[in-house]
C-alpha cells in the first residue's frame, strides 16, 4: 500500500453518548454510538473527505480528532503521538499542528474580538506559554508583522484589521477563521462544513483560497462535509459514513466512476448536476425511508434496512471493511455483497 | 364531498399552449429602515402558466423569497411596502384586493411550503388538528370528512402508515416526513400555485431526492404550477421548466431550463454556473465570481452586477440595462413530462436578458 508514513491514524475509533431518563434519579437507558469503530489514515500533503448524511458521525469524529469531544475508545495516532495519551500540557503545543475551521462562520467568531485579535490569538496564547526562544520570536511586533501577512494570503485588506466580526459579510468570516487557523502554521487542518453556510460565488472562493493554501503551506486537510459535490471537488481521496461507521473509502474519480456500496451509490445518483439534459438520462436510486435513530441496537449492516440489494445475512452480520479483489488496495468497502 | 376535494385536473391537451395563471408585473417590494431604503425586489416581471415547475434562482438576499412572500401578501406592512406592480391572478390584482378575499387565496388556490419545516409547523398541535384547520377554513365540510381527507392527504405524499401517524405531534417526525406533512397542508385544497420556497435546503441529499420526485409528481397529476426557489443549480436543472435568475432584487436573465444551462447570456449566470463543483466533471480549478453580493440599501443607479463583472463598460454603472428578448424555438409548447423523451416541457419560449451585452443602446 502506501509507502509513507501517514500523519494521521484513526484506530478503532469509538464515541458513545449514554442516554438518561428521568430528571431526579437519572438511569442511563442506552448508548447513542455516534462514532462506531472506525479506522482511517490521512497522509501528509493530501485532502480526505469524510462525507455522509446528518448523524453519520462525520462532525464528532471531527471533533474527537481535535480532542474537542471525549473519545470512548480508540486511538488517534499524530505524527507518530498517540493524542489520547497526552497530558493536558502536551496535548496544547501537539494543537499547534492541529487547527480546525469550523462552519459557522457567525459564531465561531468572538464577536467583542476584531479581526486582528481573532487572528492574534493562538499566536499569542503561544507565545505566552512557549519556551524563552518563541516568546521573542512572537513578540508584539512580529505578531503583527504575521497577522498582516495572513490576512493577505486571505485576501483581507489591511484596513479591515481593527474592524469587528459583525462588520464582515459570511465570506468575509470565513476568511478570518481560515487565517487563524493557519496562525500556527499547522500540518493538518480539520475542516468542518466550511463552505456549506456561504453563497455559492462565495463558496467556489473559499473552496480556491484552502486550495491555494494547501500548495502553498504544505497543509493536508480532513474536509467534511455533506455536500457530494463539494467534498469531491476539493478531496483525493473520500471517506463515505454512514451511521457511525465507515462505509467505503475510496479515491474521488474511483468513487464517482465505480462507487461499490449500495449507500455510496445511492448517495452519488441522489446529488443533483446542473445540467438538464444529463440530469434527466441518470438512473437514479431513490432510497425509501429515513436514516434510522442511531439510538437502535443492530447486529447487522446499519444500511440493512434501506439497502436495495439487502440479503438475509445482511441483518446479522456486521460486514468489515476490506479490499475487494481485482480493485485497487486503496479503495475499501464494509458490504457483504464483495466477500 | 371527498372526490371533490382531491380531483385531478382535467388533462391538458398536448400541442396547446398552457394558460397563464400568474402575471408579475412590475413588481417592487421595498422596506424602510434606518439605514436607508431597501429594494428587496426591484421591478420584476413574471409569468406562471398551468402546469409549469418555475425556478428562481438566487444567492442570499437577491429578492427571491421576498417576491414569494409578495405574491401572498405576507411582507409585513410596515416596515414593508408594495411601492409599484401588479400580482394578476385569475382576474384579481392580489395587491389590490380586501384582506378577507386575499386570506381565501392563501392555502387556497396559492399555497406554499418554507425551508424549514420544524419552525413552520405548530408544536404543540398534533398534525391531524393543523391539516385539518385548513380544510376546514376552505371548505364546507365536517370534522370526520377533514379527517378522512387529512389521512388521504398524508398517503398522496408517502407517509406510511397515515391513520396512525395523525395524531403525532410534528416532533416525532423527521425532517423529510415534515415536509411531507408540509405539502399535504399545503395541497389540501387543491390548489393551482405551490410555492415551494427553498423546500429541501434543510434536508440531507438523499432525502432532497424524495421531496423532489414528490413536488414533480403532484404537479404533473394535478396539473399544478410551482414556483421553487433554490440557490441550487442542481435542483434546478433537474424539476424546472422555466428558470428565472435574480440579482440584487432583479431578474437578470430568463430562459428555459435547457436553454438557460446550454446558452447562459448574463455574465452573472455564466459565473454561477461555472463556480458550481460537479461530481461528473474534471477536478479543474472553480472558476469564482470575484466580490460579494451588493448591499441592497440605496443601491447605486446601473446594473447591480457591474462592480463585479469582468465585461462591465462604463455604461454599466451608469444606467440599468433594459430587457433583451430572442425567442427559442420549440415545438410543443406545455406538453407533459415524457420520460422516453429527452426534453423538459417548454412553456415560454423566450429567453430574456438584462444586460448591456445583448442591448441595442450599448453603442451610445
Amino acid at each position: 500500500m502506501n509507502e509513507r508514513m501517514p500523519l494521521l491514524q484513526v484506530k478503532n475509533l469509538s464515541v458513545h453518548f449514554p442516554v438518561e431518563k428521568g430528571i431526579v434519579f437519572r438511569k442511563r437507558i442506552g448508548w447513542l454510538k455516534a462514532v462506531d469503530d472506525i479506522t482511517f489514515d490521512v497522509y501528509p500533503g493530501e485532502s480526505v473527505g469524510l462525507v455522509g448524511e446528518s448523524g453519520c458521525g462525520k462532525s464528532t469524529t471531527a471533533m474527537a480528532i481535535a480532542r474537542l469531544q471525549e473519545i470512548t475508545k480508540g486511538e488517534i495516532v499524530f505524527s507518530g503521538r498517540d493524542l489520547l495519551k497526552l497530558s493536558s500540557e502536551e496535548l496544547r503545543s501537539a494543537r499547534k499542528d492541529l487547527q480546525v475551521i469550523f462552519q459557522d462562520p457567525y459564531s465561531s467568531l468572538d464577536p467583542r474580538m476584531n479581526a486582528f485579535d481573532c487572528i492574534a490569538e493562538p499566536l499569542r496564547v503561544q507565545a505566552l506559554r512557549g519556551k524563552k526562544a518563541d516568546r521573542q520570536s512572537l513578540s508584539e511586533p512580529a505578531v503583527a508583522d504575521k497577522v498582516y501577512r495572513l490576512m493577505d494570503k486571505v485576501g483581507l485588506a489591511k484596513e479591515y484589521a481593527q474592524r469587528y466580526p459583525h462588520e464582515f459579510s459570511g465570506g468575509q468570516r470565513q476568511r478570518i477563521g481560515i487565517a487563524r487557523a493557519l496562525a500556527l502554521s499547522p500540518q493538518l487542518v480539520i475542516a468542518d462544513e466550511p463552505v456549506s453556510a456561504l453563497d455559492v460565488s462565495i463558496q467556489a472562493q473559499i473552496l480556491n483560497l484552502m486550495k491555494d493554501l494547501q500548495g502553498e503551506f504544505g497543509l493536508t486537510y480532513l474536509f467534511i462535509a455533506h455536500n457530494l459535490a463539494v467534498v469531491s471537488y476539493f478531496s483525493d481521496r473520500i471517506i463515505v459514513m454512514y451511521l457511525g461507521t465507515i462505509v467505503e473509502i475510496a479515491s474521488s474519480e474511483e468513487l464517482y466512476s465505480a462507487p461499490l456500496h449500495p449507500y455510496s451509490r445511492a448517495l452519488l445518483s441522489a446529488v443533483p448536476i446542473p445540467d438538464p439534459p444529463q440530469e434527466r438520462r441518470r438512473s437514479r436510486t431513490i432510497l425509501k425511508g429515513d436514516v434510522p435513530s442511531p439510538l437502535s441496537t443492530r447486529m447487522g449492516c446499519p444500511f440493512a434496512d434501506r439497502c436495495p440489494d439487502a440479503m438475509p445475512r445482511c441483518q446479522n452480520e456486521r460486514p468489515k471493511l476490506g479490499t475487494v479483489k481485482g480493485i485497487t488496495a486503496e479503495h475499501q468497502v464494509a458490504c457483504h455483497l464483495y466477500d | 364531498m371527498q372526490n371533490k376535494t382531491l380531483p385531478d385536473k382535467a388533462a391538458h391537451k398536448p400541442g396547446e399552449r398552457a394558460p397563464v395563471i400568474l402575471n408579475v408585473e412590475n413588481l417592487k417590494t421595498q422596506f424602510k429602515t434606518n439605514q436607508g431604503l431597501v429594494k428587496a425586489v426591484d421591478g420584476i416581471s413574471f409569468s406562471v402558466h398551468e402546469g409549469e415547475v418555475f425556478g428562481i434562482v438566487g444567492e442570499s438576499g437577491s429578492g427571491k423569497s421576498i417576491t414569494n412572500l409578495s405574491i401572498l401578501r405576507l411582507v409585513p406592512v410596515p416596515p414593508g411596502r408594495y411601492a409599484q406592480g401588479h400580482i394578476h391572478f385569475k382576474d384579481k390584482d392580489l395587491l389590490n384586493v380586501r384582506e378577507e378575499e386575499i386570506r381565501m387565496v392563501r392555502g387556497g388556490s396559492i399555497s406554499m411550503i418554507f425551508q424549514d419545516p420544524l419552525t413552520s409547523l405548530n408544536p404543540l398541535l398534533k398534525i391531524s388538528i393543523q391539516i385539518e384547520e385548513a380544510l376546514l377554513q376552505h371548505h364546507k365540510m365536517s370534522k370526520k370528512q377533514a379527517r378522512q381527507t387529512a389521512v388521504e392527504l398524508l398517503r398522496a405524499v408517502g407517509i406510511p402508515d397515515a391513520e396512525r401517524r395523525m395524531d403525532d405531534y410534528p416532533h416525532q417526525f423527521s425532517g423529510g416526513m415534515r415536509q411531507r406533512v408540509m405539502i399535504a397542508m399545503a395541497i389540501g385544497c387543491n390548489p393551482e400555485i405551490l410555492i415551494a420556497d427553498e423546500p429541501t435546503t434543510a434536508l440531507d441529499v438523499t432525502i432532497q431526492a424524495q421531496i423532489l420526485e414528490l413536488i414533480k409528481s403532484l404537479s404533473d397529476t394535478r396539473r399544478m404550477a410551482v414556483i421553487l426557489v433554490t440557490h441550487d443549480l442542481g435542483v434546478v436543472a433537474g424539476t424546472c421548466n422555466t428558470v428565472a435568475v435574480m440579482y440584487a432584487g432583479r431578474i437578470v436573465e430568463q430562459a428555459s431550463v435547457d436553454e438557460l444551462f446550454a446558452n447562459p447570456l448574463h455574465p452573472y449566470t455564466k459565473g454561477l454556473l461555472a463556480s458550481v463543483p460537479r461530481i461528473d466533471a474534471a477536478k479543474k480549478r472553480l472558476y469564482s465570481i470575484p466580490g460579494a453580493p451588493p448591499n441592497l440599501i440605496d443601491l447605486p443607479e446601473g446594473c447591480a452586477f457591474a462592480p463585479r463583472c469582468e465585461k462591465a463598460t462604463p455604461l454599466c454603472t451608469r444606467a440599468y440595462p433594459p430587457e433583451t428578448c430572442s425567442f427559442v424555438h420549440a415545438d410543443a409548447l406545455g406538453e407533459p413530462r415524457n420520460p422516453a423523451e429527452d426534453k423538459m416541457p417548454v412553456f415560454d419560449d423566450r429567453h430574456v436578458v438584462r444586460c448591456w451585452l445583448y442591448s441595442e443602446g450599448s453603442n451610445l
